[in-house]
């Protein structure tokens, strides 16, 4: 138990006071990130909020105006081949050495790494459908390919931290869904952490567990889904039952749910996460059949709701 | 350092899959033999002044001209014409990255800055030496085969004639010190290329910057004269030296001197600046 609560405070990603000043403007200021081992950070925001720079600079791709980064306890300024030797990144973009085959790039920048075999470009071009056109020249690729190249040379090394800069930009439903996939996959097998910035939220809600929204440089919100969501209107529980008028009627005579609507076949409760299966006995007790219970965090609703109020501000 | 040799192959593999890298050897390997034909066609004048010269002391009787006669009038292209090629591609090492979004690749991997600059300055010594060899092979290989080989007349402050084999050592040194020249001119680029962020800016800029450098060098007027001992330019005749008797090995060594202290100085001011660089592209 001991283990796992340092395990809980390990910060894999740490800056203090973090700041960046373009001429005049204040591009980040002050930004205290907090990322622990294991989570899928959500890096969320507006454009021109701040999220490359700040991913730049903890890539050491821009230096820092104030402030400090740390990562894996360490300063990239004085530890960055121990730091970037863990750290796979796709940052602003997919861009490549075009006049090389999508295998040629992978085969160099794996060397830089250090010793990847072929199988293991092989593998991660399989994990990107990019096998049957490895040996073409990245110049004949199209964005979306370019894009899933990208992504595998994040993974090439298998690192333990994975910086994805707007890693949905130009992919396919498929593809989206096959990136969220390689994430979950790798968390779940490796216990990778990633720090995935985006500003389109509806596809990365589904699988961060943490997350930070930024707006004009600023952190506004920062913390697990779970607890930032479950206190608003934004956190929900649906339920498909046989009887859905009896079973708000039910819910509505019990204290267990806040809010109940009927929606799109489903009921949608506004509860707690430690509610929900004295919800499904009491449903159930009473002669109702119960087929799905899903936990829903409706992020995209609460992320616009923030900035507004921001902006409003 | 392992990793800065893993740099240097990764840069190599850069350099020589780039269509541009080519435009050098394809031209010198075209042109020269070229020239080599048509002189062996319609022949090669020497300046009336050099033939007044010859006639005065000696019974003419044949040909001066041969492969070594003429490989050594076209060693005059190393200083205009053929920093060009060098400069294609010095100047796109830096700038073309950064041009392309591709330094977002390199530098987040765990490499040194430093590293990466010293591998591309090394990788692309390789690629100049590789180009200047390429010229004197070709010149000297085209010319023996076209045009034969002899004794070498060099018309430089009186007629100076140098047997075959003597020659052939002359010219070995005259192309050390052009691929030492030559290696300041890719210093040049480099480091103008670590200023810009497109790669025309440092080709055109390296050129612009030695085509008046040049000009300041030759004109010998006392104005200019305190000048020179500060333009790189003023050592490019270096690889001429070699064809003197004796060899003027103090001036050689004074001119590498000279020409290794600009480019420690192109090195340094490439290092503060590549260092610093923000990656914004």
């Amino acid at each position: 138990m001991a283990s796992k609560k340092k395990v809980q405070h390990e910060f894999i990603i740490r800056t203090i006071n973090l700041s960046k000043k373009y001429n005049r403007l204040w591009a980040v200021r002050n930004m205290d990130l907090r990322v622990e081992r294991g989570q899928i950070f959500g890096f969320l925001g507006p454009n021109g909020a701040g999220k490359s720079t700040t991913i730049r600079m903890l890539m050491s791709l821009i230096s820092v105006t104030k402030g400090t980064i740390e990562i894996y306890g360490m300063n990239p300024n004085y530890k960055s081949a121990a730091i970037y030797s863990r750290v796979g990144a796709l940052v602003d973009g997919s861009d490549f050495y075009h006049y090389l085959s999508g295998y040629q790039n992978l085969r160099i920048l794996g060397d830089l790494n250090g010793h990847i075999t072929k199988s293991r470009i092989e593998e991660v071009l399989e994990m990107v459908s990019l096998t049957e056109k490895q040996h073409e020249k990245v110049k004949k690729y199209s964005h979306g390919m370019r894009q899933r190249l990208g992504i595998a040379q994040a993974f090439l090394h298998r690192p333990e931290l994975v910086i994805l800069d707007e890693p949905m930009t130009n992919l396919s439903p498929e593809g989206i869904r096959d990136v969220r996939e390689m994430i979950r996959y790798y968390r779940e097998e490796y216990g990778t952490t990633f720090f995935i910035s985006s500003h389109r939220l509806y596809e990365i809600q589904q699988i961060c567990t943490h997350m930070a929204v930024v707006d004009e440089g600023q952190i506004i919100v920062q913390g697990s889904v779970e607890d930032i969501l479950q206190n608003t209107e934004y956190f929900i529980t649906e339920i498909e039952t046989n009887d859905l008028e009896k079973s708000k009627k039910i819910l509505d005579e019990s204290e267990l749910a806040e809010e109940i609507v009927i929606s799109h076949q489903k009921l949608k409760i506004h509860t707690t996460p430690e509610n929900r299966p004295a919800i499904v006995k009491l449903l159930v007790e009473n002669n109702i059949d119960v087929s799905t219970v899903m936990p829903r965090t409706n992020l995209e609703d609460y992320y616009l709701s923030i900035i507004k109020e921001k902006h409003k501000a | 350092m392992f990793k800065l040799f893993i740099l240097i192959k990764v840069e190599l593999i850069k350099i020589f899959a780039k269509p541009r890298t080519y435009i050098g050897f394809i031209t010198v390997g075209v042109l020269i033999p070229l020239i080599m034909v048509l002189i062996r066609w319609f022949g090669f004048a020497l300046p009336e002044y050099y033939l007044r010269q010859l006639s005065q002391n000696f019974d003419m009787q044949g040909s001066l001209v041969n492969g070594y006669l003429v490989s050594y009038y076209l060693m005059s292209i190393l200083w205009i014409h053929f920093p060009f090629f060098i400069i294609l591609v010095a100047g796109d090492s830096f700038a073309g990255e950064d041009s392309h979004g591709t330094f977002r690749l390199l530098l987040t991997r765990p490499v040194s800055r430093i590293q990466v600059l010293t591998a591309k300055y090394i990788s692309t010594f390789i690629y100049t030496a590789t180009m200047v060899s390429f010229l004197g092979v070709i010149s000297l290989g085209s010319g023996n085969l076209l045009l034969g080989s002899g004794d070498l007349f060099v018309f430089d402050k009186g007629i100076l004639i140098l047997s075959q084999n003597e020659a052939v050592s002359r010219f070995l040194i005259a192309y050390s010190l052009a691929i030492f020249v030559q290696l300041v001119v890719a210093s040049l680029a480099i480091l103008l290329s670590t200023i810009s962020e497109n790669p025309v800016g440092p080709i055109v800029g390296s050129y612009a910057v030695i085509i008046v450098s040049i000009i300041l060098s030759m004109i010998k007027v006392d104005a200019l004269r305190g000048l020179h001992p500060y333009l790189f330019t003023s050592y490019f005749d270096v690889f001429f030296a070699p064809f003197a008797d004796p060899i003027p090995w103090k001036e050689i060594w004074g001119s590498v001197f000279a020409l290794f202290k600009f480019g420690v100085l192109f090195f340094i001011l490439s290092v503060i600046r590549f260092v610093r660089k923000d990656i914004t592209s």
